[in-house]
C-alpha cells in the first residue's frame, strides 16, 4: 500500500516537472539564444552555445527604438492601471456590499464585454476615436485596455472581498459609520493584497496588448513594445533570430521582475486568498 | 433615519459606484456596435470616405461568399478545439498540483508566466521553436532520427491549425489552471474527511465530491473560454496571418484583413455583426441548457455575500 502510494506520487511529480518544462523551457531557450551570434542560430545548434556575444543586445538597446517602445508601453500601462483601479474597487464594492435593484443585471452586463471579439470592434472604434481625436493617442489605447480589464477585475476583486472576515465591517455598521467611509477606512486597507493583484492584472493586460495598439497607434514614435518589436522582427523576409530573441527577453523581463517581486501576492489575490 | 431611507441611500451609493464602469463599457463596446451596425448597411470603404446606404447588400454578399462561410467553419473548429482542449487540460493540471508537494509554491506562481508575457513574445518564441532549419524541435527530432525531414509546423496547411491551437493553449491553460485551483480550494475539507472515513477511493472522491463542487466553475469557464477562444486574433495574426493560404483564417482574422487591408470596412462590419449574432445565440443556448449550474454559481455567491 505504502510503496504503491509513493510510486504514484513520484509519477505525479514527474508529470508536473514535464508540464513546467513545456511551459518554461522556451523562455530559457530564448534566453540562451539571445546571447548567441546570429550565424550560430541559423545553422544547427548545439545545446550549449559555442560563442557568447552581446551583439543582439547591442542592436536592440543601441540600434533599435527599444527604449522608446518601453517608455510608450509603460505610459499606456500606467494610464490603464490608474484608470482601472478606481473603477474596479468601486465596482467590486458595489456588487459585493450594496443592495440595489438591477445590481445583478449590471454586473452581468459588464462581463458581457467578453462576448464581443475585439478584432471586430476595432473598425467602429477607429471611426469613433477618429472623431474624438483619440487615434494616435496613448490615452485612447489605455481606455480600450481599461474597458477590457475592468469587468474581469471586478469579478476577481469581489471574490477576494468575499474572503475577508466580515467582523470589522459589521462593527462599523453597528457604530453607524457610513458605507462610503467603511469602503475607504476598512475595506480598502483590508483588501490591499487583492488590490495589488488587480493592479498587476491591469498592468499585464496592457503590457501584453497587441491589437488596439497596432490599430490605434499609427505613428512610429508612439508604438508600444509588442508593435515596434514585431514590426522589425516579422517585417523582414528572413527573420534575424538573434535580435528577435533579445527583443523577446527585453519584453518579457519587466513581467518577470514583477512576478519575482509580487508574484505570490498575485496568485493569492486572484484565487481570493484560498491559496496561501 | 428610517430603515427605508437607509436602504435608499445604500442603493444610490451602489449604483453610483458601478456607474463609471458601466459608462466606460457603453462608450467603448456598445456604441461601437451600434456604429458597426450602421456602417454595415452602407458602402463605406475606409473611415472618412464617402458612402451611400445599400441596405442588406453586404450581408447578402457575405452569405454568397465562400471565403466567409469557410472562415465561419474554421472559427467553429478553432473554438471547439481550443475551448475543449484547454478546459480539460487545465482541470487535469489543477487536480494534479492541488495536493501539496515540494515546490508547490514555485509551480503555482511561475506556471502563469506564459500567460503574462506579451503575445508578441509568444509569437517570436514559437515561430523560432517551430522553425524548419534552426528550430529546436525540428533539429532535435531529426538529430534523434525521429524525423527524416523537418515538419513545417506553420507552413503546412494541414498542421498549421494544430500548431496554433497548441501555442494558444500554452498561453491560456496556465490562467485557467489557476482559476480551477482557486475553486478546488473552496471545496469543504470535511466532505473529503467523511468520504475517507467511508473508505471511498480517489476516483469515487472525485466523482462524488470534487466534480459536483467544480461543476458551476466548469460551466462558467466553459462559456467564457469559448468566447475567449472565438476572440483570438493576435497569436494567429503574428504567427501565420491566417495562412498558409487561408488555412488558419478565422472570422476575426478575415474581417480585420477585409477592413484594414482590403479597404472594405462596411463588408467587414457586416461580417462582424453576423459573427456576433452567432456568438450571442450560442451564449443564450449555452446558458439556457446549463441554467441550473449558472443559478448555483450565482447562489453560492449570494450565500457568501450575505
Amino acid at each position: 500500500m505504502n510503496s504503491s502510494y509513493s510510486v504514484i506520487s513520484i509519477l505525479r511529480l514527474l508529470v508536473i516537472v514535464l508540464i513546467m518544462f513545456i511551459l518554461l523551457a522556451p523562455f530559457l531557450w530564448i534566453l540562451i539564444a539571445s546571447f548567441r551570434p546570429n550565424m550560430e542560430l541559423v545553422r544547427n545548434q548545439t545545446l550549449i552555445p559555442q560563442n557568447i556575444t552581446l551583439e543582439n543586445y547591442v542592436s536592440l538597446f543601441a540600434k533599435s527604438a527599444y527604449w522608446k517602445w518601453v517608455i510608450n508601453s509603460f505610459i499606456v500601462s500606467l494610464y490603464t492601471v490608474i484608470l482601472s483601479l478606481p473603477l474596479i474597487v468601486a465596482g467590486a464594492y458595489s456588487v459585493y456590499r450594496t443592495q440595489f435593484r438591477g445590481r445583478n443585471v449590471l454586473s452581468f452586463f459588464l462581463l458581457s464585454v467578453y462576448i464581443f471579439p475585439t478584432a471586430l470592434l476595432v473598425v467602429p472604434i477607429f471611426k469613433i476615436f477618429d472623431g474624438l481625436s483619440l487615434i494616435d493617442s496613448h490615452l485612447g489605447c489605455a481606455l480600450m485596455n481599461t474597458a477590457f480589464a475592468v469587468p474581469f477585475g471586478i469579478w476577481l476583486l469581489q471574490a477576494f472581498l468575499r474572503s475577508l472576515p466580515p467582523e470589522l465591517e459589521e462593527a462599523a455598521a453597528v457604530d453607524g459609520i457610513s458605507k462610503i467611509r467603511t469602503l475607504f477606512q476598512i475595506i480598502i486597507p483590508q483588501a490591499a493584497p487583492g488590490i495589488i493583484a488587480i493592479a498587476m492584472f491591469a498592468f499585464i493586460v496592457s503590457w501584453t496588448e497587441y491589437l488596439f495598439a497596432m490599430t490605434l497607434l499609427l505613428s512610429n514614435d508612439l508604438h508600444t513594445l509588442p508593435i515596434g518589436l514585431t514590426g522589425i522582427v516579422f517585417g523582414q523576409y528572413r527573420v534575424n533570430w538573434g535580435f528577435a530573441a533579445a527583443g523577446a527577453v527585453g519584453s518579457a523581463l519587466p513581467v518577470f521582475i514583477l512576478f519575482l517581486i509580487v508574484g505570490r501576492w498575485f496568485i493569492r489575490g486572484i484565487s481570493a486568498g484560498a491559496i496561501k | 433615519m428610517t430603515q427605508n431611507d437607509f436602504r435608499n441611500s445604500e442603493a444610490r451609493l451602489g449604483l453610483y459606484l458601478i456607474l463609471p464602469a458601466v459608462v466606460l463599457v457603453i462608450l467603448v463596446v456598445i456604441l461601437p456596435i451600434i456604429s458597426g451596425i450602421q456602417i454595415s448597411f452602407t458602402s463605406q470603404r475606409v473611415v472618412g470616405s464617402e458612402f451611400e446606404t445599400v441596405g442588406l447588400k453586404n450581408y447578402l454578399d457575405l452569405f454568397g461568399d465562400k471565403n466567409f462561410i469557410a472562415s465561419l467553419g474554421r472559427s467553429a473548429v478553432w473554438v471547439i478545439a481550443n475551448g475543449l482542449f484547454q478546459t480539460i487540460i487545465s482541470l487535469l493540471i489543477a487536480l494534479l498540483i492541488n495536493q501539496p508537494f515540494r515546490g508547490q509554491n514555485f509551480v503555482r506562481t511561475w506556471i502563469l508566466l506564459p500567460w503574462a508575457v506579451p503575445a508578441a513574445v509568444t509569437a517570436i518564441l514559437w515561430r523560432w521553436m517551430f522553425d524548419a532549419t534552426s528550430g529546436i524541435i525540428n533539429t532535435s527530432m531529426m538529430g534523434l532520427g525521429v524525423l527524416e525531414k523537418p515538419l513545417l509546423f506553420l507552413a503546412n496547411p494541414e498542421i498549421a491549425g494544430i500548431s496554433l491551437t497548441f501555442v494558444n493553449s500554452w498561453r491560456y491553460v496556465p490562467f485557467l489552471t489557476i482559476i480551477f485551483l482557486a475553486s478546488l480550494a473552496s471545496v469543504p475539507e470535511e466532505e473529503y474527511e467523511a468520504a475517507k472515513v467511508d473508505g471511498a477511493g480517489m476516483w469515487l472522491q472525485f466523482k462524488s465530491i470534487t466534480f459536483p463542487n467544480l461543476l458551476p466553475t466548469l460551466t462558467v469557464l466553459g462559456l467564457v473560454g469559448t468566447l475567449w477562444a472565438s476572440n483570438v486574433f493576435d497569436i494567429i495574426w503574428m504567427m501565420t496571418r491566417g495562412g498558409p493560404g487561408v488555412s488558419t483564417t478565422t472570422v476575426p482574422v478575415l474581417m480585420y484583413d477585409t477592413a484594414f487591408y482590403g479597404y472594405n470596412i462596411s463588408k467587414a462590419s457586416a461580417g462582424a455583426i453576423i459573427f456576433l449574432l452567432l456568438l450571442i445565440i450560442f451564449a443564450i443556448v449555452f446558458i439556457f441548457l446549463n441554467r441550473k449550474q449558472f443559478i448555483l454559481a450565482n447562489e453560492t455567491f449570494k450565500d457568501l455575500s450575505k
